[in-house]
């Protein structure tokens, strides 16, 4: 049987991998990945307790955050395209003209 | 059913005017303009007309929104940011402007609902499209300069949404629903808590409160001027506006740990935001002074003014917070019309600066008195504002925000923030001082526009700062 505090655990260990990759990571791409793990671990967690409770808001927003995380990452690539052809590539820890 | 649909006219066209942008093919720059600044200004004239005829009893509700005479009174600041930092946009490239002035009423209309959303999904949905739009608005045109402010705002913002989620995951684990208003009882006490503080945490990173601030700064300052203008104002708003409906509005309770009567968890939550709101003012207010870029000297004190408004919610200490709903609605009503109009008006004094000379130092706007004295003096009754010399509206807004917390017994609360008030009126000055006495090293070109609007903000700002004892006691 599934307890509640696995669920947790296991979400809890994908939130601090997404953290650990945006801390870490300075490619564009992991850092998008990142950002998809950190909001799948919080789906994860949303799911598993409408499943519970047998609430269907809970799987409704799943979808909606699942929707959500996609235009995000479409966003994130246009971004990085347009950065990729302004040259220099998509490494962000070259990204230094505004320093104070 | 008429009466309804009137009060919701303002939304409906801002949505039509997208929509028709989007569908119909084959427009022009000018039949693009056009469409946008007129749907954006006719649903700004439909909400003060809703605020002005002060219809209290207008308010309807349903599982995802509450609208109210609140929620216009927070969409007019929107709209009006929105109206004249479109049509300040100077030098757009054909291509470009459909992005431009479909983002733009889109991004306003995604903050009306966020504003209105009294359901943790629909505000989760509608802040996420706030966001994404602004994303795209900061990165326009597109140089290395505002993709790198772009992808800045954009990482920061994904993380924030992701813990945004997280924090919303772990509020229906303990409380069963997603309502923020309706809540029926909370089974796990130290998960409702864990909630709060990375609700907190998330919307922290949007209004740029201290340990979540550092994007901010890259973004308004890498972004361009118009589009800052925008960001830092309308969508800090935005979730400042969606704090107060989120905290004010849910229920507390006593946690089971510890008899004391301040162990609760809103006693948590205000220790959290006192604390939040002093480091906030500090540090904006010292960073700005060794600025020597103007732009960025406003993004810092952009901060410092988050650290104001966070001020407000240190009333979560008394049990009795819901009754103070109203009073907050209003004293943070007035504090963000004035930031509206002073902040939003200085950085479109700076979008002059940046399309013809492409950068905002201390040397560039030096002399600027021989040069352009309309733009001159315009930019120094807004700075003045900025510091809160008084008759001007920026005054109004501190002495109303320190006025409530000084009745409610904060008084040292709100004697730091008269402190900060005090540091930031040197860095401030230094930019007088430099339009004023100092020789002009640079040659820019007038923009009559340009001028004109930072000149209408200006006289915004003395005029309504001179009436607000008057909008205070007929709305309070």
């Amino acid at each position: 049987m599934i307890q509640l505090w696995m669920v947790l655990f296991l979400s809890t260990l994908y939130f601090s991998i997404g953290i650990m990759g945006i801390l870490v990571a300075r490619g564009g791409i992991k850092l998008l990945m990142s950002v998809e793990i950190i909001i799948n671990a919080a789906n994860i967690n949303i799911l598993a307790w409408a499943l519970n409770i047998n609430d269907s808001n809970g799987i409704f927003f799943v979808l909606l955050s699942i929707a959500i995380a996609a235009a995000e990452s479409v966003i994130g690539f246009a971004i990085l395209v347009s950065l990729h052809r302004k040259g220099k590539g998509i490494n962000l820890a070259k990204l230094t003209d505004l320093r104070w | 059913m008429v009466y309804y649909y009137f009060y919701m006219a303002p939304i409906i066209l801002i949505l039509f005017a997208i929509i028709s942008m989007i569908l119909i093919p084959f427009m022009n720059k000018k039949w693009i303009m056009g469409i946008s600044s007129t749907g954006i200004f006719i649903s700004l004239l439909l909400s003060m007309y809703v605020i002005i005829t002060d219809n209290r009893s207008f308010y309807t509700s349903s599982d995802f929104f509450t609208i109210s005479y609140y929620t216009y009174l927070f969409f007019m600041l929107f709209s009006f940011i929105g109206l004249f930092s479109s049509l300040s946009l100077r030098n757009v490239k054909e291509r470009d402007v459909s992005i431009y002035y479909i983002l733009i009423p889109f991004s306003l209309m995604a903050m009306y609902f966020a504003i209105s959303s009294n359901n943790l999904i629909s505000l989760f949905v509608s802040f996420e499209a706030a966001s994404i739009s602004t994303y795209a608005l900061a990165g326009m045109p597109k140089e290395k300069r505002t993709l790198e402010a772009s992808i800045k705002y954009f990482v920061i913002g994904a993380l924030s949404s992701g813990i945004i989620l997280l924090g919303i995951s772990y509020y229906y684990i303990s409380t069963d629903t997603f309502s923020i208003i309706s809540v029926n009882g909370v089974n796990n006490f130290s998960l409702y808590i864990l909630s709060l503080v990375l609700l907190l945490v998330g919307f922290g990173f949007k209004l740029s409160l201290f340990p979540f601030h550092n994007w901010a700064v890259d973004t308004y300052t890498g972004a361009r001027a118009t589009v800052s203008s925008l960001l830092s104002t309308a969508s800090k708003i935005m979730a400042l506006i969606i704090m107060i409906n989120i905290f004010f509005n849910i229920q507390y309770m006593k946690t089971p740990y510890s008899s004391h009567i301040h162990f609760t968890t809103n006693g948590i939550l205000y220790i959290l935001f006192i604390i939040i709101s002093i480091l906030t003012m500090f540090y904006g207010n010292i960073t700005a002074l060794m600025q020597r870029d103007v732009k960025r000297m406003l993004a810092y004190s952009s901060i410092a003014n988050a650290g104001y408004m966070a001020m407000i919610f240190s009333l979560l200490y008394y049990d009795s917070y819901k009754t103070f709903i109203p009073l907050i609605y209003l004293v943070i009503f007035i504090f963000s019309l004035a930031y509206v109009i002073m902040k939003g008006g200085s950085f479109l004094a700076m979008e002059n600066f940046e399309a013809y000379s492409k950068s905002t130092t201390l040397d560039d706007l030096s002399g600027l008195s021989k040069r352009s004295p309309i733009l001159a003096i315009s930019f120094t009754v807004l700075l003045f504002s900025l510091a809160g010399i008084p008759p001007t509206l920026g005054f109004m807004g501190k002495f109303y925000l320190f006025y409530t917390l000084v009745e409610n017994n904060f008084w040292w609360l709100a004697l730091i923030g008269v402190i900060n008030s005090a540091i930031s009126v040197y860095y401030y000055f230094r930019v007088v001082m430099y339009m004023y006495w100092k020789e002009p090293r640079v040659e820019i070109k007038k923009d009559t526009l340009l001028e004109m609007v930072v000149l209408l903000m200006a006289i915004l700002a003395v005029i309504i700062g001179i009436l607000t004892p008057y909008i205070y006691s007929i709305m309070g």
